[in-house]
């Protein structure tokens, strides 16, 4: 299909009927044709417009990693496990407040609420669940993050809240997200329309680790585990215990791993980040450290927000044991070879990942597993 | 007094077809009159009800044509003389009961006026019914002109009387819909006194011997036609080639050989009585001439018949042949008109005749492009139809499972057509038929079927059809919605009153028959909803579909947008805010124009921008709801 064609044609024709798309929600909240709805994009009608910010903004139609990477860090894509690295801690957060909701350590909490406070942001992007369905929502105070605590592990457009956002003069605005979210967030910088949306006004990434997500679906079995209002979040366990735990305010309710899998969408298959690498920092769980996250510090100014947080006692911090950080870019390492791997067998052409544009040298080496 | 029931013996009057046929109603002093509003027969009762009054006679709109048939043919039973009117899809929903009344024979005078519609302009099929009135085994009279169909009508009361059969004036959309002059006859002077007398039963048994009575009864209407003015020869005494024809195509051929100077050569008979076909009539007729054409709408009826008594009679031999829709002379399908007989008739007599030279089609056309605007077919402006369909086309696309759309007959079905461009109806066949389908489509999950059906039908064809399929999809446990598209108006067919708007036939007030309190009461979940909320409504119909349990009835209510009194103000004023406008421009690329598709709103290629047209605009402010830049304003009009 020609670039001639309207956007929204290629984006169907190559993503959306494809089970490429992750549902990140960068095609959406700009227009009416497109809107996601239970797991999935919905096209409402055909568009006629070619040179549409859905295909642009699409990290799956084509994403550069070293343009991207070229912009954010200076340099281009490393193709490292996990990414560009200034510094790998241990964190977890001293606010009562946040430790009682919040995943691990809490630090993305922490770190959210500082950033407000210290008016590097004005607004967040964040999750949010509403009656078990994970919702973009942009809030502007730190009481406000309380209330987007925890993870869902569903999928979740966040990025339609961002569009949605109409900023002030002065705004300026963080975002909370997976790797597949921040990935488009970062490709929608590079993008010749990314005037025509408010990446303009993004002064904050904060990435999460995920080694994948589960489909609308999922609601069901979780339907049976709890009501949906009152699950207040889930978790997986570092192995082995191999069982998905839902959480409400007064109980917890298990259930083997295996009866999970089958909703992982193909397009999380299909992901070769772990760590979410195309951010200021990224946050995720230190495996084996019961209560802490760990956090990958990207950039000069994740670098300021966690020493920010940090000085105001409000983060407390330490060094990732060589052990954990091991395990940690084994596990990145292990994702990005899997998903080049299903690329490959997708496109059925040796070197050919399809939406990533790498290095042949880079693709040939995720692949050995160096 | 109107020209209707004006009793003035000889005095010539202009009238309407389906107006002359109420006239000769009124001549022959009937007092029952029954319907259901169908294009082109609407006119027949909106007449007879208008003079009701003052005629003294009792006309309604019925729910559907089976009921209004029994109507009609109790003032019969009773004595009276009475009359039931529909269109040719009506013929099917009243056969039911005419295949029976035709065994059981009336009393008072019963006509049946089905009206034809070659050519499918205003109906779901062109469907000619003189095989269903040859099956009914009752007679049949085709008026040619608005003077015939009165004369028609009037003497049918009386035929009908005298066999003790109901009789048929089969009408077409030409005869109805054509204004001629009409010589008046006297209003008959009758007892209006009905009674029913118990010591005759109107029955259909035992069946044999009331079959063997038709028989007889169609055998004395023969030798009745045999005589009958309304069949007759013009042309040469052995003519070259001879027509038959009936009903409004008669005048095509005589206009065809004025045309095409074939008098001397070419003879016409016009056959007024078309059932029982009088067979000594025609064969004196063909001993005339051995080539025959015969030219009707739509089916070859009467060419058929007349190769049955060609053959009988021993005519049909050697070079002796007849020509046809059948014999493929004539297309088969579509309306006639004169420049198709005048083709055939140059095939058949080596006679070529252009009736407009091409320069002139040329021009005309030219001329006509300069003077109408070309438009698309679609919805009125401020229909709530639209934004019923666009409501549900976006549950559909939201839904992802391929839903479609049961439909039936009313305005709602232009879908089919393209008029929003939405083409959800995917199934359409008759009234009530939505429901119908719907209920199948609904019990098929066991096979695998899964994808979402919203039934649709407007509210009076919930009235007249859709009510027992909806009671078969509850009672057999079916998943489907249904929607009532309740516009309080029979509005395809010219808001004609029906039970859910408190007017009856003569505008008298009338019970209100609650389609939401009817469906409760089958003890069936029932929600009302506006059709111009657009976004809740398709969020909750998918919750609708998502909820695969049983039937569930949403009734969309907003009256039609043409009911609003003439100078009544809108309810808003709308414009498009041109500075938010997006126009071509990623995030809108014209949406409001493109998939609304409402005729208020146009496209202003000068500034690249939506306008809204102030003299289509009802200002019922819908669109304001789906302009993804909030650029279309609506200001309540004080």
């Amino acid at each position: 299909m020609s670039e001639q064609s309207p956007g929204l044609d290629r984006l169907q024709a190559q993503v959306l009927s494809q089970g490429l798309c992750s549902f990140c929600g960068a095609c959406t909240g700009i227009c009416p044709y497109l809107v996601p709805f239970q797991g999935k994009v919905a096209v409402m009608d055909s568009c006629p417009v070619t040179e549409s910010r859905c295909a642009q903004f699409c990290p799956r139609i084509g994403v550069d990693l070293d343009l991207i990477a070229s912009s954010l860090f200076g340099a281009v894509y490393n193709g490292e496990p996990l990414g560009e690295v200034r510094e790998v801690l241990v964190a977890r957060s001293t606010e009562p407040e946040v430790r009682e909701r919040a995943q691990y350590g809490g630090a993305v909490s922490t770190l959210t609420r500082v950033a407000l406070e210290s008016g590097l942001i004005s607004t967040a992007v964040l999750t949010r669940l509403v009656d078990g369905v994970p919702q973009g929502v942009t809030v502007s105070s730190a009481r406000e993050v309380l209330d987007c605590c925890g993870s869902s592990y569903l999928l979740c457009p966040v990025l339609e809240a961002f569009h949605r956002w109409q900023p002030g003069d002065n705004d300026k605005i963080g975002i909370v997200g997976t790797p597949c979210q921040t990935l488009a967030l970062a490709h929608m910088r590079t993008c010749a329309l990314s005037a025509k949306s408010n990446v303009g006004r993004v002064n904050l990434v904060i990435g999460l680790f995920c080694t994948w997500a589960l489909s609308h679906d999922f609601r069901k079995v979780l339907a049976k585990c709890a009501p949906l209002s009152a699950i207040r979040r889930t978790d997986i366990p570092p192995p082995p215990a191999n069982i998905f735990d839902v959480y409400t305010a007064d109980k917890c309710v298990s259930m083997p791993l295996d009866q999970v899998r089958p909703f992982i969408p193909e397009a999380c298959t299909l992901c070769w980040d772990m760590t979410s690498e195309m951010t200021d920092v990224s946050v995720g769980a230190a495996e084996g450290i019961a209560g802490w996250n760990a956090v990958i510090i990207r950039t000069e100014k994740g670098q300021e927000l966690v020493e920010t947080a940090a000085s105001k006692g409000l983060l407390e911090t330490g060094k990732l044991p060589k052990a954990n950080l091991d395990h940690l870019t084994e596990s990145a390492r292990l994702k990005k070879r899997r998903a080049l791997q299903s690329l490959v067998r997708r496109s059925g052409k040796e070197g050919d990942v399809l939406y990533l544009k790498l290095k042949r040298e880079t693709v040939e080496r995720i692949l050995r597993g160096a | 007094m109107t020209v209707l029931t004006a009793n003035a013996e000889g005095r010539t009057e202009l009238l309407f077809g389906n107006e002359a046929i109420a006239r000769g109603a009124l001549e022959a002093g009937v007092k029952v009159a029954a319907s259901y509003p169908g294009t082109p027969s609407s006119e027949i009762l909106e007449n007879l009800a208008r003079v009701a009054e003052d005629a003294g006679l009792y006309a309604e709109w019925s729910v559907n044509e089976k009921v209004a048939a029994e109507v009609a043919i109790a003032g019969s039973f009773a004595g009276l003389r009475s009359i039931v009117s529909f269109k040719h899809e009506g013929l099917n929903v009243a056969l039911d009961t005419l295949c029976h009344v035709n065994l059981a024979g009336n009393k008072g005078g019963l006509v049946v006026v089905v009206a034809d519609d070659p050519g499918g302009w205003s109906s779901p099929s062109e469907n000619d019914s003189r095989p269903v009135i040859q099956w009914l085994n009752v007679p049949l009279l085709e008026p040619s002109t608005p003077q015939e169909a009165k004369d028609m009508t009037r003497w049918a009361f009386e035929l009908s009387e005298q066999l003790g059969a109901f009789c048929v004036v089969r009408s077409t959309t030409r005869v109805s819909h054509t204004t001629g002059s009409v010589i008046l006859g006297e209003i008959a002077s009758r007892d209006a006194a009905a009674h029913f007398d118990t010591t005759k039963l109107f029955v259909f048994l035992p069946i044999l011997e009331k079959h063997a009575n038709l028989l007889a009864k169609v055998e004395r209407a023969k030798e009745v036609f045999e005589k009958s003015p309304f069949n007759y020869y013009e042309g040469p005494e052995q003519p070259e080639l001879m027509i038959v024809s009936s009903g409004a195509s008669r005048l095509y051929c005589s206009e065809a050989v004025e045309c095409q100077g074939l008098e001397e050569r070419v003879g016409i008979v016009h056959l007024g009585t078309t059932w029982p076909v009088p067979a000594r009539f025609v064969e004196k007729q063909l001993s005339r001439t051995s080539k025959v054409l015969v030219v009707e709408e739509v089916d070859p009826f009467l060419e058929r018949n007349l190769k049955v008594i060609a053959g009988d009679s021993g005519w049909l031999t050697g070079d002796h042949v007849i020509y046809g829709r059948a014999s493929g002379h004539i297309k088969p399908v579509g309306e006639l008109s004169p420049e198709i007989v005048i083709g055939t008739l140059g095939a058949l007599t080596g006679v070529k005749h252009e009736p407009r030279s091409k320069e002139y089609n040329r021009r005309a056309k030219q001329v006509a492009k300069e003077l109408v605007i070309d438009r698309e077919i679609m919805w009125c402006p401020g229909c709530p139809h639209r934004a019923t369909f666009f409501t549900i086309k976006n549950a559909f696309r939201l839904d992802g499972r391929d839903g479609f759309v049961s439909g039936d007959i009313g305005c709602y079905a232009l879908d089919r057509r393209g008029a929003g461009g939405y083409l959800i109806t995917k199934t359409a066949l008759a009234m009530g038929s939505g429901t119908g389908v719907g209920s199948g489509l609904g019990k098929l999950g066991r096979f695998g079927f899964s994808q979402p059906v919203i039934a649709v039908c407007g509210d009076s064809t919930f009235f007249h059809a859709a009510i027992p399929a909806l009671i078969n999809a509850k009672y057999n446990k079916s998943d489907v919605i249904v929607v009532v598209l309740d516009n309080s108006a029979t509005a395809m067919t010219g808001f004609q009153p029906h039970p859910g708007v408190g007017l009856n036939a003569v505008g008298e007030a009338a019970p209100v028959i609650d389609i939401g309190g009817l469906c409760r009461g089958l003890d069936l979940p029932v929600e009302v909803m506006d059709p111009f909320d657009i976004t809740g409504n398709s969020r909750r119909l998918v919750e609708l579909m998502e909820d695969r349990n049983g039937v569930r009835v949403v009734i969309m209510r907003r009256p039609c947008a043409l009911l609003r009194p003439p100078g009544e103000k809108p309810p808003f004023k709308v414009r498009v805010d041109v500075s938010k406008c997006r126009g071509d421009e990623c995030g809108c690329g014209r949406y409001c124009v493109r998939t609304f598709k409402c005729p208020g709103i146009v496209w202003d290629k000068t500034t690249g921008k939506a306008q809204i047209d102030e003299a289509v605009c009802v200002g019922c402010g819908a669109c304001a709801s789906i302009c993804p830049a909030s650029a279309i304003m609506k200001e309540p009009v004080e």
